[in-house]
C-alpha cells in the first residue's frame, strides 16, 4: 500500500444535488413488522435454514451463503418468522418477522481482542453475523473465510449523494471505530482508512493503529474499489478486502455487549423525501417509518443516487443498505426541448447554460433519462469523469466483443461501478451495469466447478 | 403544445410491436422524440443521468453552422449577382443566394433522410440525429454551381458508404460528410477543380471565376503565389471575411471562428483538434517557406497566415475535423491528429497541385489512421497501469 497520506485528485465531477440531509440523527425503532432483505448482495445463493412459525433470537441465523456455508445472516431482533418469500428463479425476497420482546437475545461469548488469533477472530465474526460486511475485490463478493486479506480496506467516507456522513454521528461511534480497527487488526497487519478530507473528524487515535488516508476530489472516489485503486501498489492488493463505518459499529457494539446490534445508521436525502436527516433505526425496518412517499410517481433508492438499488417494491430497509433517496420520476414531455437554453437541467458540461452554474446551483435530481439511448460517439465525457482512470469506450466496446481479456488489461476489474460514466454518457449507455454484468459473468466463469 | 403529444402517443400502438407499421417505427420514434423530450426513465444502473444527450450534441453542431449557412447564403447570391452585374442588395443576395442553396439543401436532407430511414427500418434501429449534421455539413462544401443530381448521388454515397455500412452512426470511422464530398470530388472533377464557382444567372452569359486555391496551384515557377491572388483581385481580408467565390460555406473563416466558438464553449467540439490543425498547419507551412526560392514552384512560398484563410481549411478544422466518431478518443491522441491534419493539408496543397483542397483528404487520411493513433496512447496508459487481472 501506498505511504502517502493524503491523495488530492482534482475534482472532475463538480456537480452537487439538491436534496442533502442534514446533520441531525433521530432514533426510531421498529414497532411493527421487520423483514431481512438480500437485493444488496447479488452474487449470493441463500439457503433459509428457518421455518415460518418459528420463534427466533436476536441475533440467530437466518440464512447461509451456499457458495460460502460459513457466512449467515442473523435475525436483527427476536419474534416470529412470519412469511418466507421467494422471487425471480427462487431467489430468496424477504424474510418478515413479528417482533416479540418477551423473547431474550442470543447471548455470545464475551472476547478479550488482544488475544485473538486469527482464527479465533474469524470465527468470532462469522458466529455473530458479521462477516457479510466485508466485501473482497475484484468482484466485491463476500470473502471466503479461508482466506487472509492482504489488506483491508475501511471507508469512512461515502459522498456520494446521499448518504450518512460519519462526522453526524462521531460522537456515538468514536469508541466503535477504534474497538472495530482493534479487531481488523487481529485479520492483517494491513488496516488502511480512507476518510475524506472535508470530513471533520478528528482521527488521531485511529491513526495510532492503522494508516489514515485522507483524500479529497470526487465522491466517486470513495467507492471502496476507486479507493483501492489509488492505494494499492503491488499486483496481490488487488484481492483486498473493505468496508464501511458501519460494518466496524456493527463489530465493536457486538463484542460490547455480546448481543447481536440490532439498529443501524441511516440518512435520508433526495429532493422529494420530507425529513431529509440522519436517523438510528432498527435494521430492516418498514420504510414508510422513516419515510413518506407523497407523490407516487416518486422513486424510492435504497442507496446512493448513482450507486443505488433498483428494487422499489421492497418496503423493508434491505440488509447492508445505510440511505434512502426520494427523487422525482416522472419526467414530463417538454417541446423542442433540445433547443432549450437549459438553465433548469441538469448539466455536467456546459451544452445547457445549467453547466456554467453547476458549481453553485444545486443540479435538480430527477429518474429521467434525458434522452434515447444511441450506439457511442466517442465523446469522451466517461473518460475525463472515470476515478479509476479507464477508458470506458474502450473497455465496452471490448466487452461487447467479448473480448474480456483486453477489457481486464484496460482495467475492467479497477471499475468501482461508480456510475458516473453512466450519468454523464450522452448516448444514454449504461457503462457501469454492462461491466457489472461483465465482471459477474467473469466471477461466475472463474468460480464455476 | 400538449394536444400534439396526445395525438402523437396515441399513435403509438400502430407503430409499437404488433401494430400495423411496426416496421415504421424508427420513424414514429424520431418525430416523437424530435418534437417531445423522452419521458423515459431509468431503469438500471445510475438513477439519475445528465440532460445532455445526442439531439443536443448535434443540435449545437447545426446552431454553431447558422452564422456559415447565412453567410455562404448571402456570398452564393452576392457572387452570382455581382457576375451578372445586378444589384447586389442584402435582401436580393440573400434571395438569390436562398435560391441556389436551399434546393441543395432539400436534396441533401430528403435523400439523405430516405436513406436514414430505409437503414433504420432494416436495422431495426433508431433514426440518429447525427444526420442532421451531415446532411448540413455536405452542401456547405459544395461550390453553387453544382448539378443537383450530384448532391443526390454525393449524399447517397457519404451515408451508405461511409457510414451505414459500418453500422450506422457511432460505428464509421470516415466522416460521413466529407467522404460524400470526396466522392463528388473525385467522380466529377468538372464542376469541382476551383475553376467554376460561381452560380450564374439564365440568359446572363456565363462566367468563370476561380478560387484563390486555385490560383496558387496554378501561379507558375519563381512568382509570389501571394501576389498572383491578390491581383486576380482578393486580398487577405477578402480570403479573411470570405466574400468571394467558392463553397457555399467555406469561403469565409470569420464565420467558422464563430462556430467555434460555440463549439469549444460548450464542449462539443474539441479545442485541442482545432488548435492542432492550425499548429500543424502554421508549422508545415513554415518550413515550406523556409525552403522555397526561385526554383521551387510558388505555392511553397506562400505564407502561414494566407494558408489559414485559403481555401476550407477553417471550416475543415472547425467542423469536419471535430466530428467526435471520427476523430480520436483521447486528448492525447486528438493534439496527434489536429497536428497532423494541418501538416498534411499544407502538403497536400503544396506538392499536389491538381487537387489544391488538402484539409478534405488530410482529415479522411487521418480519420483511418485515427484508432491507430488512440491505439497507441492508449498502450501508455494500460503500461501506467498496475495489472488487475484473473
Ligand atoms: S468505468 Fe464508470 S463505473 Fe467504472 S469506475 Fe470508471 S466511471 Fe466508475
Ligand atoms: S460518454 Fe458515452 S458516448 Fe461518450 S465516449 Fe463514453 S460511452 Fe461513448
Amino acid at each position: 500500500m501506498k505511504h502517502a497520506i493524503t491523495i488530492h485528485r482534482k475534482k472532475k465531477f463538480n456537480v452537487f444535488f439538491d436534496g442533502q440531509p442534514s446533520s441531525d440523527v433521530q432514533v426510531v425503532d421498529a414497532t411493527g413488522m421487520i423483514g431481512v432483505c438480500p437485493q444488496h448482495f447479488r452474487l449470493i445463493k441463500p439457503k433459509v435454514v428457518v421455518k415460518v412459525g418459528d420463534m427466533v433470537k436476536q441475533g440467530q441465523p437466518l440464512f447461509f451463503d451456499k457458495k460460502n456455508p460459513q457466512v449467515y445472516v442473523h435475525s436483527p431482533l427476536s419474534g416470529e418468522v412470519k412469511t418466507i418469500e421467494y422471487g425471480h428463479q427462487r431467489r430468496l425476497e424477504k424474510i418478515e418477522i413479528m417482533p416479540d420482546a418477551t423473547i431474550d437475545p442470543l447471548q455470545f461469548q464475551p472476547v478479550d481482542i488482544e488475544s485473538l488469533t486469527i482464527a479465533k477472530a474469524k470465527s468470532m465474526l462469522l458466529e455473530r453475523g458479521l462477516w457479510h460486511g466485508f466485501s473482497e475485490h475484484p468482484f466485491r463478493t463476500i470473502p471466503n473465510p479461508a482466506e487472509t486479506p492482504p489488506a483491508i480496506v475501511v471507508m469512512l467516507s461515502n459522498p456520494e449523494p446521499f448518504h450518512p456522513k460519519i462526522s453526524a454521528v462521531i460522537d456515538q461511534v468514536d469508541h466503535d471505530l477504534v474497538t472495530g480497527i482493534q479487531v481488523l487488526k487481529r485479520l492483517t497487519e494491513h488496516v488502511v482508512v480512507v476518510v475524506d478530507a472535508n470530513e471533520k473528524i478528528n482521527c488521531d487515535e485511529i491513526s495510532s493503529m492503522a494508516k489514515v488516508v485522507r483524500m479529497s476530489g470526487d465522491f466517486s472516489l470513495f467507492e471502496p474499489a476507486s479507493a483501492l485503486y489509488h492505494l494499492k501498489d503491488k499486483v496481490e492488493e488487488n484481492k483486498s478486502w473493505s468496508c464501511d463505518w458501519h460494518t466496524l459499529v456493527n463489530i465493536a457494539r457486538t463484542v460490547k455487549s455480546q448481543q447481536f446490534f440490532p439498529q443501524q445508521f441511516i440518512s435520508v436525502g433526495g429532493n422529494q423525501a420530507k425529513d431529509n436527516r440522519h436517523y438510528c433505526v432498527t435494521k430492516g425496518i418498514q420504510i414508510n417509518q422513516v419515510v413518506t412517499k407523497e407523490d407516487p410517481t416518486n422513486r424510492i433508492i435504497f442507496g446512493g443516487l448513482f450507486t443505488g438499488l433498483h428494487c422499489e417494491h421492497v418496503p423493508y430497509l434491505p440488509l447492508g443498505v445505510s440511505a434512502i433517496n426520494i427523487v422525482d420520476s416522472h419526467p414530463q414531455p417538454e417541446f423542442l426541448s433540445f433547443l432549450q437554453p437549459g438553465l433548469k437541467k441538469p448539466s455536467f458540461t456546459t451544452a445547457y447554460l445549467s453547466g456554467l452554474l453547476k458549481a453553485v446551483n444545486p443540479t435538480p435530481t430527477s429518474t429521467a433519462l434525458n434522452g434515447s439511448e444511441r450506439d457511442c460517439i466517442s465523446c469522451g465525457l466517461c473518460h475525463d469523469v472515470c476515478p479509476v482512470d479507464m477508458l470506458p469506450q474502450t473497455v465496452l466496446r471490448n466487452v461487447a466483443g467479448n473480448d474480456i481479456e483486453g477489457a481486464m488489461a484496460f482495467g475492467l476489474l479497477d471499475c468501482s461501478n461508480c456510475s458516473v460514466c453512466t450519468y454523464v454518457c450522452p448516448s444514454k449507455i449504461d457503462l457501469s451495469a454492462r461491466f457489472q454484468e461483465a465482471k459477474d459473468a467473469l466471477y461466475l466463469e472463474v468460480t464455476a466447478p | 403544445m400538449m394536444w400534439l403529444y396526445k395525438k402523437l402517443v396515441s399513435l403509438e400502438p400502430l407503430f409499437a410491436r404488433g401494430g400495423r407499421l411496426e416496421r415504421l417505427y424508427p420513424l414514429y420514434e424520431a418525430v416523437l422524440t424530435i418534437h417531445f423530450s423522452s419521458t423515459a426513465t431509468t431503469k438500471k444502473g445510475a438513477h439519475i443521468r445528465d440532460g445532455l444527450d445526442t439531439k443536443r450534441f448535434m443540435i449545437l453542431v447545426v446552431i454553431a453552422l447558422v452564422p456559415s449557412i447565412l453567410f455562404g447564403v448571402y456570398n452564393a447570391g452576392y457572387q452570382s449577382l455581382l457576375s451578372s452585374q445586378q444589384s447586389t442588395s442584402l435582401l436580393a443576395s440573400m434571395w438569390h443566394g436562398a435560391l441556389i442553396f436551399l434546393p441543395i439543401l432539400l436534396t441533401s436532407y430528403v435523400v439523405g433522410g430516405l436513406w436514414e430511414v430505409f437503414f433504420a427500418i432494416v436495422r431495426k434501429h433508431e433514426i440518429n440525429e447525427g444526420f442532421l449534421v451531415t446532411g448540413l455539413l455536405f452542401p456547405l462544401t459544395l461550390p453553387p454551381t453544382i448539378p443537383l443530381w450530384q448532391v443526390a448521388l454525393g449524399i447517397s454515397f457519404g451515408i451508405v458508404v461511409g457510414k451505414e455500412v459500418f453500422g450506422g452512426t457511432g460505428k464509421n470511422f470516415l466522416n460521413p460528410a466529407l467522404t460524400a464530398r470526396a466522392f463528388v470530388y473525385f467522380s466529377f472533377p468538372a464542376y469541382l477543380s476551383g475553376e467554376v464557382w460561381v452560380k450564374i444567372m439564365d440568359g446572363v452569359e456565363s462566367f468563370s471565376s476561380a478560387t484563390p486555391l486555385a490560383i496558387a496551384a496554378n501561379a507558375p515557377l519563381a512568382t509570389n503565389a501571394m501576389a498572383a491572388i491578390e491581383s486576380a483581385g482578393y486580398s487577405l481580408w477578402d480570403c479573411f471575411i470570405g466574400l468571394i467565390p467558392g463553397s457555399i460555406g467555406e469561403t469565409s473563416v470569420i464565420v467558422c471562428l464563430m462556430g467555434a466558438a460555440l463549439l469549444i464553449a460548450t464542449g462539443v467540439g474539441s479545442w485541442r483538434t482545432m488548435l492542432g490543425c492550425v499548429i500543424g498547419l502554421v508549422g508545415m507551412a513554415a518550413v515550406f517557406n523556409v525552403l522555397a526560392s526561385d526554383t521551387t514552384i510558388s505555392f511553397l512560398g506562400v505564407s502561414p497566415v494566407w494558408h489559414l484563410c485559403i481555401g476550407s481549411f477553417a471550416f475543415g478544422a472547425v467542423f469536419m475535423a471535430t466530428d467526435p466518431v471520427s476523430s480520436p478518443d483521447l486528448n492525447a491522441s486528438k493534439w496527434v491528429y489536429g497536428v497532423m491534419i494541418g501538416a498534411l493539408t499544407v502538403i497536400i496543397r503544396v506538392i499536389n497541385p491538381a487537387y489544391p483542397e488538402g484539409v478534405m483528404l488530410a482529415i479522411l487520411l487521418m480519420n483511418v489512421f485515427a484508432p491507430l493513433i488512440d491505439t497507441i496512447f492508449a498502450q501508455r496508459m494500460v503500461k501506467k497501469r498496475l495489472p488487475n487481472v484473473i
